[in-house]
């Protein structure tokens, strides 16, 4: 039929056509242009409102985590318009991406295409970092930091000064690290209290004491059933010895006192890599040792570090060096396979001569601000920057929180942080620390386990922190208390710069030959000698050239 | 050519009864244009040591400096040679092995019984290797694994690290792929019995041929072309040896055996942004892979008569 022929060549060409619907303004995370103006504010709250108006770009991932209230979204929030209100800022976000990934490669696609970047916006991939500084395209703020920082901001900075290395360069400073809880990753001791009760045995203080639990948690039948089934200690090689968890840092710590594998520590003030120290091979023999007895297990180079915490749980692994908060998730897995399991959390053993070194992250996890070079108002910005770390001071307008009635509402006086007990209830709890520039609230590092150490050792809560704090568990506590204690034996990577030259075309296999000889040596029959062959060709191979320009980067930056 | 009726008259002509088809095919045609081939000037930056921020058009010009690089890393040689014996072998036995189950499966009688069969294996084809890695960790562990179960109580010997020891990852990496992937590749070979002539096999039986010799004289030639035509396209992924199976599955004991060239770029890729230099392996990977194909054609041509054009 003739009419037939026409309506397929029609579908036909529609179909054709529906090729180009989706060009456009398909995606609605593009451009989300604001509705605020750049017109002065409608009042003048108080005198700080009286200032020039001015506009700040940014742009930012929003996951499923930052909540609204009906009503509000990113642009048009309480936040933006306490900003736009107090400080005379408006904030506009030039676009959004719906993950931090996305986010990144959407940076790095501006960054290669000449498109404007925004003026003040996070970065928290340090290649990134460094590229945006080669580019010349964000701000040395050296000059706008001294002049516009407050005091107490100054006083942080000067207080965790070495997390601006990552930030400067011979010529300046290229932004600012945003803190977090700083040692939120650090490791400490997680052991099963119940199987050191039946063996009648203390918790291990030393590397001695931490072998002999080892052995009775091995061979001394600690779960009762009669097999030999369990090992005394679980961590992961499969991509470092040290580890955010499932760690092992702090057995090679127990004989240096300072370097661990993968880190970059200050010796005799050179910077050196931690995993070609003559100490690393004290700690390597006795690994090598534990393997034989069959303490470790040996699958620990083939397991990553969150597939390593399943032996803890699976109630296989008697102890795991582990983040403070780990009672909380993964470690309560073992409470499903096992109800009777008790955990409890101790100091890490320390060496011989009562020395001690654990892995510790960056204090801002790579977390950094930057600026747009052409960005005109640092003034506004530092005071932004200031009130927003009300909330971590507990002072001004932000001393409870944020604002009243999304992340607490005011009960009888007192702050009250769960929304479902607000006087007018709130099922799923708006997010405002999650409007602002930093994407959450920044951090004093140290500043939680600090509480945790003051909490544990019996004061009761004042402030707001400390009561937020202390709703936490007894083990976490107590865990955060130790995580506190055990601050002196912290070693973080001291080389923050981008990867040197002689890092990028041989680093990575240095790195793979001294992780696969460090496996070889635990878990195979390569002798503990190999070691010295090891830094010997580590240094031949092109580490020597790594460890010059890494100490010339620390030269500059000091 | 001055045929009265042109060519181009022709066409014309061609057109007017097939611009369906054509309006049909557009679109794809015009994503692939957009998507495969355009991106392909991309290439140039293998030549170059690209810088994000200066973007292509002022990125130091370098020539064959990358893939110099490539064959001074000292893993290099190392790497390539794993690449290549861990292809031959999954290719080998990942055209032997379907084929092998596909005759096996055709000699079933119960429909039923053939159909279960052949969903149930070719399931394994949509597990992705970050799931199938971590079973597998669990499957083939040391302490406690399935496998090992089995294999210490039925042999009574010690339980094989089939993922930690360099003389059996590679054999694990080819068995669990063909294992993963058989009975999806089967389906094709399946389809090509099918399409065999029933009248031969009567003609066969009446000559007195075993089930046997007609397996091996009509089945097997008749699946000739499509075992050509698959063993041809995998030639050409002679340097992939599969990047997610091995990057989940390799480990710091094994870096020896397992580690292949895409493992290798990853890592070096990752570790500073040096897009350059994966371009430049993405190239020469490309290159013999073009290669590769070219020359298993002229072999299908030259010994099997079999043409693609």
């Amino acid at each position: 039929m003739n009419y037939k022929k026409g309506i397929i060549r029609s579908s036909i060409v529609i179909m054709a056509l529906s090729l180009f619907v989706g060009c456009g303004n398909g995606s609605g995370n593009n451009n989300q242009a604001s509705n605020g103006s750049t017109n002065a504010p409608s009042e003048s709250v108080d005198k700080e409102a009286e200032k020039q108006p001015i506009t700040i770009t940014t742009a930012r991932p929003i996951g499923s985590d930052v909540i609204f209230v009906d009503g509000e979204d990113i642009t048009n929030n309480v936040h933006n318009k306490w900003a736009k209100e107090t400080l005379g800022i408006d904030i506009k976000d030039l676009w959004t991406t719906a993950d931090n990934t996305a986010y990144h490669t959407k940076l790095r696609l501006a960054l290669s295409t000449n498109e404007e970047l925004p003026d003040v916006f996070i970065v928290q991939d340090r290649s990134l970092v460094s590229d945006l500084i080669a580019s010349g395209k964000v701000m040395d703020i050296s000059e706008a930091y001294e002049k516009y920082a407050t005091e107490r901001m100054k006083g942080l900075y000067g207080e965790f000064s070495e997390a601006l290395n990552q930030l400067k360069t011979e010529d300046g400073l290229y932004g600012l690290p945003i803190f977090t809880s700083g040692d939120g990753t650090n490791p400490v001791l997680w052991v099963r209290q119940d199987w050191l009760d039946t063996l009648n045995l203390e918790a291990p203080k030393t590397i001695e004491d931490f072998e002999k639990v080892m052995d009775a948690f091995t061979n001394g039948d600690p779960d009762g059933n009669g097999k030999k089934d369990t090992i005394g200690f679980a961590f992961s090689a499969r991509e470092n010895f040290s580890n955010w968890m499932s760690d092992a840092s702090f057995i090679f710590g127990a004989y240096s006192g300072q370097a661990i594998p993968g880190s970059w520590t200050e010796i005799d003030g050179k910077l050196k890599l931690g995993s070609v120290q003559p100490e690393m091979k004290q700690g390597l023999a006795k690994m090598k040792e534990w393997a034989s007895k069959g303490y470790l297990d040996a699958e620990s180079p083939i397991l990553d570090p969150i597939k390593a915490t399943e032996s803890f749980i699976q109630g296989r692994a008697g102890m795991i060096a582990a983040p403070s908060w780990s009672e909380g998730w993964p470690l309560n897995g073992l409470y499903s396979t096992n109800d009777k399991a008790k955990i409890d959390v101790y100091p890490l053993p320390v060496g011989p001569d009562g020395k001690s070194a654990r892995f510790m992250n960056t204090l801002n996890e790579n977390k950094v601000v930057v600026f747009n070079k052409n960005f005109k108002d640092m003034d506004r910005f530092f005071e932004y920057f200031d009130k927003i770390y009300d909330v971590v001071y507990e002072t001004g307008d932000f001393q409870y929180g944020y604002f009243e009635g999304y992340d607490y509402a005011l009960v009888n006086g007192e702050p009250e942080y769960d929304s479902k007990k607000f006087p007018t209830p709130i099922e799923k709890g708006p997010t405002p620390a999650k409007y602002s520039l930093f994407w959450h609230t920044p951090d004093i590092p140290l500043k939680g386990s600090a509480i945790a150490n003051k909490l544990h050792n019996g004061a009761t809560p004042t402030t707001v922190g400390e009561k937020k704090a202390a709703t936490q568990n007894e083990v976490t506590l107590k865990a955060g208390s130790i995580n506190y204690d055990l601050r002196e034996s912290n070693s973080p990577t001291a080389f923050l710069g981008a990867p040197t030259k002689t890092m990028r075309s041989k680093g990575e296999s240095l790195d793979k030959m001294v992780l696969e000889t460090y496996a070889r040596i635990v878990f195979t029959d390569k002798s503990i000698e190999d070691f010295d062959t090891l830094v010997k060709d580590w240094y031949s191979k092109g580490g020597q050239e790594i460890e010059d320009e890494v100490n010339a980067w620390y030269d500059s930056v000091k | 050519m001055s045929a009265p009726e042109s060519r181009f008259g022709r066409f014309k002509k061609g057109i007017k009864r097939t611009w369906p088809l054509h309006m049909l095919i557009l679109p794809a045609f015009i994503l692939i244009i957009l998507f495969n081939y355009v991106p392909m000037f991309g290439l140039v930056i293998a030549f170059q040591d690209y810088k994000p921020w200066l973007g292509i058009m002022n990125s130091e010009w370098v020539g064959l400096t990358h893939f110099r690089n490539l064959f001074l890393f000292e893993d290099s040689v190392n790497v390539i040679w794993n690449t290549l014996i861990i292809s031959v072998l999954k290719i080998s036995f990942g055209v032997s092995v379907p084929v092998i189950f596909a005759l096996l499966l055709n000699e079933i009688r119960n429909i039923g019984l053939k159909r279960s069969v052949q969903t149930l294996v070719y399931l394994p084809h949509f597990l992705s290797w970050v799931i199938l890695g971590g079973i597998l960790i669990d499957v083939l562990s040391i302490n406690g694994g399935l496998v090992n179960r089995v294999i210490t109580s039925v042999f009574g010997i010690e339980p094989i690290f089939f993922l930690g020891t360099g003389s059996w990852f590679r054999t694990t990496l080819v068995v669990s792929d063909i294992w993963k992937e058989f009975g999806f590749s089967a389906i094709v070979y399946l389809a090509a019995i099918a399409g065999i002539n029933p009248s031969l096999y009567e003609a066969a039986e009446v000559d007195g041929a075993s089930r046997m010799k007609q397996i091996l004289n009509i089945t097997l030639p008749g699946m000739l072309p499509i075992i050509i035509v698959v063993g041809t396209l995998q030639l050409g992924n002679i340097l992939n040896a599969g990047f997610d199976q091995v990057f989940n599955l390799y480990n710091p004991l094994v870096y020896r055996e397992g580690d292949i060239i895409d493992t290798f770029v990853y890592r070096n890729a990752l570790l500073e942004g040096n897009f350059s230099f994966a371009t430049a392996i993405g190239l020469f990977k490309s290159v013999i892979s073009f290669g590769m194909v070219v020359f298993s054609y002229r072999l299908a041509y030259k010994y099997a008569n079999y043409r693609v054009w």
